[in-house]
């Protein structure tokens, strides 16, 4: 199994020419076609023979100084626009869009020579954290195929986890890359709000959506970012920061370092067989030289409330622009979950609330910020669950709306900070993935990925693969 | 439990987003969204008295650029996922009536 390999391992023997990117491309489409019915991770799967075509282009063309992703298949979320290939955000207004244009993370990703495989299931508009809200499909996990895989970039999760592609780009706002990852037993970066351009990511709410890398990897993870972070006169929330060379940064010394707890994170809501492997894995990082300490950010309880009201405001304002009329199909194609956020967030919004809800949850946002980084004056980087709770059974979450809500109180609050958050395996509870996530200062991301790696140099979480990869592909 | 979210609040809600409803879906999610709103009610005593609304996650501040003329997406570009065009337009709901 090629795809099981790191990137800097596949490109190294794609340049000593031990494989090609056509046995890569072979493999991707070999466990598509053999696993995609089941999991219902892809929504659009490229033509076979157009990949392949490309990929032997590919390997025929190849250079010395070629780009280390030259010739890799991956996969895209599909709230990416691709130029004249089907984007449907997950839902039928969008079943037949062929964008007139590439997202800024697309063309950075196909022109450093990555082939695309095709676009990932995932909650519609991103609204949701179990790609179950889904027009095409719900999604369901590889460790256990009654249970969701986490969301709302469930999609690209299952697709790294049951290797059918090494690595894929997703979408966070509230928790949609760090939760699959977690669910999946992947690895996924959430970046600091403006680290990479947002041009043709499908909005959800745009004060808070983020793209970022998925991978089997903090290793792999690294190499993605280098390539897709930077300034895009396009997108004028991208940052001017300087992009780190992540990569070279991995093997830095860690030992002194300081990762706080937040004590609120770990009291009330969480399942303790989640918090039993959250601590464990604290205790690696201790053995390492790190420095574990409790912290409290008192008002981070209340993010579940504070982030829907932002989220869904922004949301329901977002959405107003399917009218129909340029692209898309009639507002009626709206899925049962994206209804009632835009409704909800036009409550939030409307004369008479506005005060007493949106603009109330934008204040307790500036203290969210305070306070973070208030915690950050005395530790390095944060350390927290992923989710409350182990992956839920389909259709668990759909009929308790609160509790699908809960689902992001620990990632949705580290979104509105605008805090950059690395989701990697932390071990397993009843047979099911648990991830961690190490929240870091705004453009910290190299200092994450630093903790990150060596984490994963101690511990094998990550190197485990679900049981539905056991029976030989 | 009382419900705090009408079906006539629903109701208006619908018609200010521009979404359909059926009567049951409106007298669910009223039940739904009571409850949603009932948890939201945390926020109501945190004092935020002072305290700025955040605008903005980065510290960019206003980024501007000159309002130049530069190569676009074509007509036929713009107008192909249109589901309704004509003589190169969009067509839409007539919106004046006449008297």
């Amino acid at each position: 199994m090629l795809i099981d390999k790191s990137i800097k391992e596949l490109a190294s023997l794609l340049k000593k020419k031990e494989i090609s990117s056509v046995d890569l491309v072979k493999e991707s489409y070999s466990k598509i076609e053999k696993l995609n019915s089941k999991l219902h991770s892809f929504i659009t799967i490229r033509e076979k023979n157009e990949a392949l075509k490309e990929a032997e282009e590919k390997d025929k063309n190849r250079k010395e100084n070629s780009s280390i992703i030259y010739g890799l298949p991956f996969s895209i979320k599909d709230a990416y626009c691709t130029k004249n290939f089907r984007t449907t955000a997950g839902n039928k207004i969008l079943d037949d869009f062929l964008p007139p244009y590439n997202s800024a993370v697309h063309t950075k990703i196909i022109n450093s020579g990555s082939i695309l495989i095709g676009k990932n299931n995932m909650d519609a508009w991103g609204h949701g954290g179990s790609t179950e809200n889904t027009d095409y499909h719900p999604a369901c996990n590889p460790w256990d195929l009654g249970r969701i895989p986490g969301g709302s970039s469930g999609g690209s999760a299952i697709a790294i986890s049951t290797r059918m592609v090494p690595f894929s780009i997703g979408e966070d706002t509230g928790g949609s890359i760090r939760s699959p990852s977690s669910m999946c037993n992947t690895s996924g970066l959430k970046v600091t709000y403006g680290r990479v351009s947002r041009l043709g990511a499908i909005a959800y709410a745009s004060s808070l959506d983020s793209v970022g890398p998925m991978a089997k990897s903090v290793e792999d993870l690294s190499y993605l970012l280098e390539i897709m972070a930077g300034r895009d006169v396009f997108d004028s929330t991208s940052s001017k920061t300087k992009v780190d060379r992540y990569s070279q940064l991995l093997r830095s010394p860690i030992k002194g370092k300081t990762i706080g707890l937040p004590k609120e994170f770990f009291e009330k809501g969480i399942d303790p067989r989640v918090k039993k492997v959250i601590i464990e894995a604290t205790k690696v990082f201790e053995k390492l030289g790190v420095k574990i300490q409790e912290i409290s950010l008192p008002h981070f309880i209340y993010g579940v409330s504070i982030y829907y009201l932002i989220a869904l405001s922004e949301t329901s304002s977002n959405l107003g622009r399917y009218d129909s009329f340029r692209f898309g199909g009639k507002r009626e194609l709206f899925s049962e979950e994206t209804k009632k956020r835009i409704l909800l967030g036009t409550y939030a919004l409307s004369a008479g609330y506005a005060d007493k809800l949106y603009k109330k949850a934008q204040k307790l946002r500036t203290i969210l910020i305070q306070e973070y980084n208030e915690a950050l004056k005395s530790c390095d980087v944060l350390l927290c669950p992923v989710t409350p709770s182990l992956p839920s059974k389909i259709g668990e979450l759909i009929n308790d709306p609160l509790k699908n809500l809960m689902e992001d109180l620990y990632t949705g609050t580290i979104s509105l900070v605008g805090a950059p958050s690395l989701s990697i395996p932390a071990g397993f509870a009843e047979g099911l993935p648990v991830g961690m996530q190490i929240v870091g200062k705004k453009f910290g991301e190299g200092e994450l990925f630093q903790l990150g790696y060596l984490y994963q140099q101690e511990t094998d979480w990550h190197k485990r693969l679900p049981p539905i990869l056991k029976n030989k592909i | 439990m009382k419900k705090i979210i009408t079906r006539d609040l629903i109701n208006t809600l619908s018609k200010l987003a521009k979404i359909n409803l059926t009567k049951k879906q409106e007298e669910k999610y009223a039940g739904e969204f009571s409850s949603i709103i009932e948890y939201m009610d945390e926020i109501k005593n945190l004092d935020v008295e002072n305290i700025p609304e955040t605008a903005r996650v980065t510290d960019e501040g206003n980024v501007l650029r000159k309002d130049e003329i530069k190569p676009s997406l074509s007509q036929e570009q713009s107008l192909k996922n249109s589901k309704n065009t004509n003589n190169g337009y969009f067509l839409v709901p007539q919106i004046l009536k006449e008297d």
